[in-house]
């Protein structure tokens, strides 16, 4: 199971006590990526959620035929969030560009499953993920201004 | 422990740029490599205000190789 003090260093379990940090890391599987593999399809429906431990991924969209790239993320990020929010399929593409990658996924029901019977899980890891959103928006205003 | 999120921006190249969390505090000056490119941080902003021991930053790249103004 991923360390305490490495989770520690993901925005995601920022605020939950270390109780929770093992309840939210109890429902993750560790998994290793090479560059170009693929976490996630946009359009696809697989409902999972990534944590980013070690690497690098660039997530892209379609632009016509093409898949035109958006943002790189590193160490620490979430890959998926908006797939568990709202519960629609995936929003972008994301390729491995690093070898190793590692990741922490979670399946976005047992995730959800958690925050309902914790409640108090639930809303810190929900406020995280908002604020990780808005972070990823305030980053595309600025990239673009 | 404190922790950064930083968002990387290179004006001109909107679709460059990364978000990062770091252990350390970026610094004017500093080279950093993204998709095995060199970049110099030419501005450091804080994008919002720190929550804890997260501290939300915004950092501007220029091309390492690139003369500074």
């Amino acid at each position: 199971m991923v360390e305490i003090s490495l989770a520690r260093q993901c925005i995601l379990f920022h605020g939950l006590v270390e109780e929770d940090i093992r309840r939210v890391l109890a429902l993750g599987k560790e998994e290793t990526y090479r560059e170009g593999d693929v976490l996630a399809v946009q359009g696809s429906r697989e409902g999972k959620v990534f944590v980013l431990l070690e690497g690098m991924v660039e997530v892209q969209v379609k632009a016509g035929n093409t898949l035109q790239p958006v943002v790189t993320l590193g160490p620490g990020q979430l890959i998926g969030e908006i797939t568990l929010v709202d519960g629609g399929p995936h929003s972008a593409t994301v390729i491995v560009t690093q070898t190793p990658t590692r990741v922490l996924a979670f399946e976005r029901d047992a995730l959800l499953a958690l925050c309902e019977t914790h409640p108090r899980l639930g809303y810190v890891l929900m406020r995280n993920i908002a604020a990780d959103l808005g972070f990823k928006v305030r980053h595309h205003n600025l990239s673009i201004a | 422990m404190a922790l950064y999120k930083v968002s990387y921006v290179i004006p001109g190249r909107p679709s460059a740029g990364a978000i990062l969390t770091r252990r350390d505090a970026p610094r004017v000056g500093e080279i950093v490599t993204l998709h095995g490119e060199r970049y110099r941080v030419v501005e450091v902003i804080e994008l919002l205000p720190p929550q804890g021991v997260v501290h939300f930053l915004h950092v501007t790249l220029a091309p390492a190789d690139e003369p500074r103004a």
